[in-house]
């Protein structure tokens, strides 16, 4: 039975068409995928299904109902329930608070026959109906735990529960892999697997290809807003599903070639590094490593393992509370950013327009910054107009950055083309060292390509490189030698010539190899 | 020089968002013209025409004009950067205060000595009044804005006490100050009010001019106020640069304080700087101008028109001077508006981005 | 002994409009929204109070005209930093100037320097004497012949705390201020929450302002706010948004107020320079709270706020 279908579905933001005529159904009970890149519509389809986001033209049918969606909640009490990628959740309050937000229950109070309510919120009703709603799932969270303290994992599934607890029909998940462990997927999939069973349906939204193989029934494949391929999961392959996706071959490997750096000379050495955050908790616990001239090291783990505090110490946003940096054997610890970038240490930041780029400055002056006070640029406290433009210029050029208009500010570039500037901008420095964090992140497969080669060929002139990203494939590829962060420390070292996901995976999740036990 | 590469358009928006508030105000301020039962479009007409329509009146309007540039000038330095100094009252008066005292105590220097010192105390002044909040902030991150707002308050208390007891002149018939020696008085340009004070202003203007525009500073304030965490990321050492505009702006405050002494007012009184104070100008000036000193620069010179129109339309009508006060907050307030659409594009993005890697 | 006693005493009474003007700007700051025109709504608030008084000479409708301003000013605050996304730090200054500036032109027009009021209150029968408690020495000293705003604003701390933790308006507003996209993908109306509490703290405020204009001093003159919307802010952030610990401070601060009004009824001549007391204390309270606070973040340039 078709429980969703759409009919000439078009979204327009001005003159851009982010959905084209989509055409789709769901069936009911069904795993339904839906594949594409970033920035190929599958977003804003689902946020036309989940009413954040009203068409331009055409219909959406529930149950053969025409239906129109002023808001989530009217998608809701027609059963459709939405778990984003990006948790939204409060997270000084309760599971069962967040459950039930939007839908509290009153406590009622009697005298004589009438009933009042004080608009007091009765919190045994609501925690006993959660933990009812938990049972039944075999969820295994506490009702009464708050958000902030615990995992990922378990913050995905009082997302699931704030649906279930809608009566929700439908649910739809945003990438909902890409902040677990490779074992939390699995999880994640029983737990899919459960849902189908109890009779829901699910829209699965995602980019990895083997995950959609593995769980979905039937796949659509969306490219540049338009459905180009819809079929039962069975009958298609991932490497199928790529062509189609980026609609020619792609090498889902880039070409890296495997040489043994143990004798070259240590350039970047980190020792006993150690900071702790508000709460008095050693964010970053101990954490020591070295990189070779030429060497890649990539550090992997899932996300909020420290890597995050990790970076901020090396980028000179943090301060350390013991332990030492060392780059060609001069310390840098400490340093103040701008310091480590006049030790020749390159910055890629973790996160792009927050730390990397002002999306309200002119791109030329994002071509500079961090750079800005530099001789050629700068001198006796005035920055030489000229030359920051001929700087972007010449940069422009080098790095095949597509800018539609010179004078514009970061906020008219592309993810993609907004990191080139920031490539362009630490790589033309000349650094003896990069440190990377996150460095393809929500961009197109084909800046990725870009990217990937760009870091590959930075190390072929001797200089290295650590990574840092929550891409395991990214790691995996780009890496000579990968080490994994739990709980703040580094907990083990993959040699990434023939590391394997699961290796990594266990490591991610905190569970050490045999022999490092001793 | 593509920064000033802008299109018709946004040029055309720009100017469009400035005005609206203005006549919005004007509008709304033809009610309160109305309740004190006067003609608001020839009240308006006087309000403009004796600052406007004769060299006197325009001589007297940049006269006026010149401490608002600078207190405008120092609201901008501070509020681009992020950062609310609220205290540039507190330093203008102080700083006037100051000038006051020692222009009376050192009236036996020649002027040529005296009015180049008072100038430069006036600075130290207003830096040194600054250097509490700005201290507390880049130190500590303590709020700057409720600071310098309460310390507002106090530095008031502490000069009207002054001024009432130890510093009072007794001939005088109210609460002041012994006016300044003639060689602390900055001289007048021919009959009219204008003094030199006023190229120094121009002077002050254009060096800032190169800081906003052509400056590693400038290029550093707007990049702290537009987006923290960059700031620091690239380098930018956004405490210490707190410091430094935070100190910035009191020193041009200082000036202004030192100024409006040694050029209009000659001795401290408790409304020295004028009511809501010269401080509270500056910000609506900053506003209109839209943090650049050429805007700074043409929003001083139209607020003066209104102040000096003020006192006429109070001489010819039953409408009281205060109207300028009235105008003036709602200006601020339908500028607010405007204020938010130029950030507009960048914080949806940034929350995105922001949220990127947050549920950790 | 007796000048002690009369501190206390005072020290509740200048506390009333703080604390009002506390918790009402606490619903916004709980919403994220810092309303700098705490100030300015409270001198709306003695404003309108006195005028309505001295013309109908009833404090019922003082109270009510009151209401309708901060409801008003609630109103024209939201609109403009809610619905017309404007920068509120701006929009509450420029409140705040028009608070004063109302008041100056309408005295102006009307020909006076205050809206006086005395004729029209009698300030014995506006406080409160409680009954059994008025005989307690000392306490009874202490604590009776208040005004009944000095009352409600130390029982509203009680209120405010239960509305923000135990209902859902409480609730939502919290989840507003702290993850504004979980409220909206869950369909509350964030604006209108937001609209709600600022209202609410444009009522308190007004309240403020009627507390000081009508019971205190019996007239209005554009400057009998004397920054009490700031140091409420200031109560606000040392106590971190908690009701509880807001008013705490708040409470400090009235004792500030209370020993500088005391203090220069003895001292004499220097009695001016007392006023800067609750100033100083204020900054330097709100220092060492931002001190103890931000020492323990080791994040430069404070990025991390």
């Amino acid at each position: 039975m078709e429980i969703i279908k759409t009919a000439n579905l078009t979204k327009m933001f001005g003159d851009f068409t982010a959905n084209d005529k989509i055409n789709m159904t769901v069936n009911a009970g069904e795993i339904k995928a839906i594949v594409g890149e970033n920035g190929a519509g599958k977003t804003t389809l689902m946020n036309m299904l989940y009413g954040l986001l009203k068409p331009t033209t055409g219909e959406i049918y529930i149950k053969e109902n025409k239906i129109s969606f002023d808001s989530p909640t009217d998608a809701m009490s027609c059963g459709i329930g939405m778990v984003h990628q990006h948790f939204k959740l409060v997270p000084s309050l309760a599971v069962y608070e967040n459950v039930l937000l939007g839908t509290e229950i009153e406590k009622k109070h009697k005298i004589g026959k009438k009933s009042f309510s004080l608009k007091i919120i009765d919190e045994k009703q609501e925690i006993k109906e959660v933990e009812e709603l938990i049972e039944k799932y075999q969820f295994q969270i506490n009702a009464t735990d708050l958000i902030k303290n615990i995992s990922v994992g378990a913050r995905q599934k009082v997302e699931i529960l704030k649906m279930l607890y809608r009566n929700v029909e439908i649910l739809i998940f945003d990438e909902p892999t890409a902040v677990l462990t490779p074992q939390e997927i699995e999880t994640f999939f029983v737990t899919l697997r459960e849902l189908k069973k109890q009779g829901k349906t699910i829209i699965l939204i995602t980019h990895k290809l083997q995950e959609v193989m593995e769980v979905s029934d039937s796949v659509t494949v969306i490219k540049q807003g338009k459905v180009i391929g819809d079929m039962l999961t069975k009958n298609t392959s991932s490497k199928a599903l790529a062509r189609l996706m980026v609609g020619r071959d792609v090498l889902l490997k880039v070409d890296k070639k495997y040489r043994n750096y143990s004798k070259k000379p240590v350039v970047y050495k980190v020792e006993n590094l150690t900071t702790i955050n508000a709460d008095n908790i050693k964010v970053v616990n101990n954490v020591s490593f070295e990189i070779h001239e030429g060497e890649i090291v990539g550090i992997a783990g899932v996300e909020g393992n420290g890597q995050s505090e990790l970076l901020d110490l090396l980028t000179g946003i943090l301060k350390a509370t013991s332990g030492k940096v060392y780059l060609k054997g001069k310390e840098v610890s400490n340093f103040w950013p701008k310091k480590l970038r006049e030790s020749k240490i390159a910055i890629i930041p973790e996160d792009r327009y927050a730390q990397g780029l002002c999306l309200d400055m002119l791109i030329c002056e994002n071509m500079i910054a961090g750079y800005h006070g530099n001789k050629e640029i700068c001198k006796y406290g005035l920055i030489s107009q000229k030359k920051m433009l001929d700087k972007l210029d010449c940069l422009i050029e080098d790095y095949d950055i597509r800018v539609s208009e010179k004078g514009g500010k970061i906020s008219s570039l592309s993810g993609g083309n907004a990191q080139k500037i920031i490539i362009a901008r630490e790589f033309d420095s000349d650094p003896d060292m990069l440190v990377a964090a996150q460095p393809t992140r929500g961009v197109d497969i084909g800046a990725i390509e870009y990217i990937h080669n760009s870091i590959l060929g930075l190390q072929n002139t001797g200089k290295s490189i650590l990574l840092v990203s929550s891409e395991l494939s990214e790691i995996m590829n780009l890496s000579d030698r990968i080490l994994v962060m739990f709980k703040g420390e580094i907990i083990g070292e993959v040699d990434a010539k023939n590391a394997t996901r699961e290796e990594i995976g266990y490591l991610m999740a905190g569970i050490r190899k045999e022999n490092d036990d001793e | 020089m593509s920064k000033w590469n802008n299109n018709l358009s946004s040029n055309l928006r720009k100017s469009a968002s400035t005005i609206t508030p203005i006549l919005i105000a004007f509008l709304i301020g033809a009610i309160a013209i109305i309740l004190a039962k006067e003609n608001p479009l020839s009240t308006y007409f006087i309000l403009i025409s004796k600052s406007l329509f004769n060299i006197k009146g325009v001589l007297k309007t940049l006269h006026y004009a010149a401490p608002l540039i600078l207190s405008g000038l120092a609201i901008a330095v501070s509020f681009k950067a992020g950062l609310f100094n609220m205290g540039i009252e507190g330093q203008i008066i102080s700083s006037g205060f100051v000038v006051a005292i020692l222009g009376y105590e050192l009236a036996f220097l020649p002027a040529g000595v005296l009015i180049p010192l008072l100038l430069l105390i006036g600075i130290v002044v207003g830096v040194l009044v600054a250097l509490l909040p700005a201290f507390l902030k880049a130190k500590y991150n303590v709020n700057e804005m409720v600071v310098t707002l309460l310390l507002n308050y106090a530095i008031f208390a502490i000069l009207e006490f002054l001024t009432s007891t130890v510093f009072r002149d007794p001939s005088s018939g109210y609460v002041s100050t012994s006016m300044i020696g003639s060689s602390a008085i900055i001289s007048r340009i021919g009959d009219s009010k204008l003094t030199l004070f006023f190229f120094i202003t121009i002077a002050v203007f254009i060096v800032m001019y190169f800081v906003f525009h052509r400056s590693k500073l400038g290029f550093e304030i707007t990049a702290m106020g537009k987006n923290r965490s960059f700031a620091e990321a690239t380098g930018m050492e956004t405490q210490k640069k707190t410091m430094y505009i935070m100190l910035l702006s009191g020193a041009l405050a200082g000036l202004a304080g030192a100024g409006w002494m040694m050029g209009e007012k000659f001795a401290y009184t408790l409304s020295f700087s004028g009511t809501p104070g010269l401080g509270w100008d500056g910000m609506l000036i900053a506003l209109l101008g839209g943090h650049s000193p050429i805007g700074i620069l043409i929003a001083a010179i139209f607020y003066a028109v209104l102040k000096t129109g003020s006192a006429s339309v109070a001489i010819y009508t039953n409408v009281p001077a205060e109207i300028i006060l009235l105008l003036q907050a709602l200006i601020i307030l339908f500028l607010s508006i405007k204020f938010f659409n130029k950030k507009r594009v960048k914080k949806e993005p940034k929350k995105e981005a922001a949220t990127n890697g947050s549920d950790s | 002994m007796d000048l002690i006693l009369e501190i206390l005493h005072d020290s509740l009474s200048l506390t009333g409009p703080i604390l009002l003007c506390t918790l009402g700007g606490l619903f916004a700051y709980k919403s994220g929204v810092i309303n700098i025109g705490l100030e300015g709504m409270m001198l709306f608030g003695g404003f309108i109070a006195t005028l309505t008084i001295s013309f109908t000479s009833s404090w019922v409708l003082g109270i009510i005209t009151t209401i309708i301003m901060g409801i008003l000013l609630g109103i024209l605050f939201s609109f403009f930093g809610v619905t017309k996304k404007a920068n509120f730090i701006i929009t509450g200054f420029a409140i705040n100037l028009l608070a004063v500036a109302v008041g100056k032109y309408a005295l102006a027009i009307l020909g006076t320097n205050d809206i006086n009021v005395i004729s029209n209150v009698v300030r014995e029968r506006s406080d409160v004497t409680l009954w059994l408690i008025k005989d307690i020495p000392y306490l009874g000293d202490i604590l009776s012949g208040h005004s009944l705003l000095t009352y409600l604003s130390f029982i509203l701390i009680f209120v405010t705390s239960i509305i923000l933790f135990k209902t859902k308006f409480g609730t939502y507003v919290r989840v507003v201020g702290e993850n504004e996209e979980a409220a909206r993908s869950l369909g509350i109306k964030v604006d209108k929450v937001k609209y709600l509490a600022i209202i609410l703290g444009g009522i308190l405020c007004g309240f403020a302002g009627y507390n000081v204009a009508v019971n205190q001093l019996a007239s209005y003159t554009p400057d009998i706010t004397a920054g009490t919307g700031f140091i409420a802010i200031a109560a606000i952030y040392c106590g971190q948004g908690d009701p509880k610990t807001s008013g705490l401070y708040a409470l400090v601060f009235g004792l500030s107020r209370a020993l500088a009004v005391n203090l220069a009824l003895i001292i004499g001549s220097i009695a001016g320079l007392l006023d800067i007391i609750p100033y100083i204390m204020i900054v330097v309270v709100l220092s060492v709270v931002a001190i103890i606070r931000e020492r323990k973040t080791l994040y430069r340039g404070f990025i991390h706020e």
